[in-house]
């Protein structure tokens, strides 16, 4: 899926976007969103009515010139008297913790760890967290008694120990993928090597780093001897 | 003599190849969910041969639940400090970055607003049931993922502002998006609902419509793990389905036996 976004978000821009009449979809679903808003109250709050006459006047210009400059300036100025009229909306109360997003969020973080864990082979049990994601998941939708809050505030220090297990186990295997990484370079360079002054050397000293164990003396010399290359 | 100029040599370029270099950022995905909380995602390229460490500019401060892969999904040593983030990423071609961002939406009245430089290109997610009311640039393109709506946003300053309802519910606005007649359509429908809003079952998606049907004959109540069952739907997608109806004022959602009973609104047994 990522790799589609990637190849969705390289393409030139404008090559999917802004297909004639986007900018008016935008500007009329905006239109009656603010309308419908405002069809809840009784009396209009002071100035909002304005605010969404003049963001309704853009919209009917942008109606009748969908395209062009003069499209972009309209839907500009009807996004920006909407936005307006919206931030003037009574507000329904300050945004509280929902279990459910924390959840969905944590749950994505939890998978990004057990790839890591798995494509690594680290062996590193999920079995806790597991079991109190599905506890969590639940409780967040009334099958099984308990504040899914509470759970979700007992599992953040077990995914943090998961995390900082699957941090350390890396940890240790980092060299070896990084001497792994040199030793392929060096193969793929040494041929390379022999004609350029110095370069000839600097393979003999990178391995001798490798072996005395100094990996981040050979990462540097690697990037000089790739420079010296060219 | 020769490996005493080398390893001075060395040493001397170490410092300056510790530079941090900075990324460059090849895609973004940010999607953000109803508590305002957003998970981005972006992608950058690398230079496998870089012995220093690679410097990416986070799209936010207050961040947590921070990782960065390497191609071939190992997990590279990182930093992150002040909205950037210091990546050893020797050896990878590219780096994956994740992380949940606590500042890129705000809250003002009813409408919720995402705030960010977009980097290169920005795919924004909004959540579930959100209607676009503002935007202060022109987006590069719209479509809906999953009942979700998603702007294309390009590079620079972006901002997009929302309301999550109750509101003229999103996914019935599907067909707007589809251009042409089906959009005229759609158009005209949107009035319709506008002046009827309260006949809400004729907006109804059409599996909303069949979980309605089997509640209605089953006696105008079923519970939810009834429905998930009947229907096959996992747990999350059935609870989202049920608080859709629920958001509709098609159903209420009474607790029984530690249970959700789902019951048709003005429906009594």
């Amino acid at each position: 899926m990522k790799v589609l976004l990637l190849a969705l978000l390289l393409l030139p821009a404008g090559a999917l976007g802004q297909e004639p009449g986007t900018l008016l979809r935008i500007a009329e679903q905006a239109d009656e969103q603010i309308l419908y808003q405002l069809g809840a109250y009784a009396q209009d709050p002071p100035g909002i009515r304005e605010l969404y006459e003049a963001g309704h006047a853009s919209v009917e210009l942008l109606r009748a010139e969908p395209e062009g400059e003069q499209a972009r300036a309209h839907f500009l100025a009807a996004m920006g008297s909407f936005g307006q009229a919206g931030r003037m909306l009574a507000g329904d109360g300050a945004p509280e913790r929902d279990a459910r997003s924390e959840l969905d969020r944590l749950a994505m973080y939890v998978e990004r760890l057990r790839e890591i864990s798995d494509g690594q082979e680290m062996g590193v049990d999920f079995a806790q967290v597991d079991a109190l994601m599905d506890l969590a998941a639940s409780q967040a939708s009334g099958d099984a008694a308990g504040d899914p809050v509470s759970t979700l505030d007992s599992l953040e220090p077990l995914v943090d120990a998961v995390a900082a297990e699957i941090r350390e186990r890396s940890a240790g295997t980092e060299e070896a993928r990084v001497r792994a990484f040199i030793e392929e370079r060096l193969a793929e360079f040494e041929p390379d090597a022999a004609g350029v002054p110095g370069a000839e050397q600097l393979v003999g000293h990178i391995r001798a780093m490798l072996s005395e164990g100094r990996i981040d003396e050979a990462k540097t010399a690697l990037q000089e001897l790739a420079e010296l290359l060219g | 003599m020769v490996r005493a100029t080398v390893v001075l040599a060395v040493a001397a370029l170490a410092a300056a190849l510790a530079t941090p270099a900075a990324a460059q950022l090849r895609a973004a995905e940010v999607s953000v969910y109803p508590d305002g909380t957003a998970h981005v995602w972006a992608s950058a390229g690398a230079d496998p041969l870089r012995a220093g460490p690679l410097e990416l500019d986070l799209m936010a401060r207050q961040i947590d639940n921070f990782v960065a892969v390497g191609e071939g999904g190992f997990l590279l040593e990182s930093e992150v400090a002040g909205g950037t983030a210091r990546i050893d990423a020797f050896g990878s071609p590219s780096v994956e970055v994740e992380y949940d961002a606590h500042d890129l939406v705000s809250k003002e009245g009813r409408v919720w607003t995402f705030a960010a430089d977009a980097p290169g290109g920005l795919a924004l997610l909004l959540p579930e049931g959100a209607a676009i009311v503002g935007m202060a640039g022109l987006p590069e393109g719209l479509d809906v993922r999953d009942g979700r709506t998603r702007v294309l946003l390009p590079a620079g300053p972006a901002e997009v502002s929302y309301i999550v309802g109750p509101a003229l519910p999103a996914p019935d606005l599907l067909p707007y998006y589809a251009g042409g007649a089906a959009a005229a359509a759609a158009a005209a429908l949107s009035v319709l609902l506008l002046k009827r809003r309260s006949r809400a079952g004729e907006q109804m998606r059409d599996d909303d419509r069949n979980l309605i049907r089997f509640i209605s004959e089953n006696g105008g109540s079923a519970m939810e793990s009834d429905l998930r069952k009947k229907f096959l739907l996992p747990r999350t997608t059935m609870w989202r389905a049920v608080k859709r109806l629920e958001r509709q004022g098609l159903v209420t959602v009474e607790k029984q036996d530690s249970q959700n009973l789902v019951r048709l609104r003005g429906r009594r047994d």
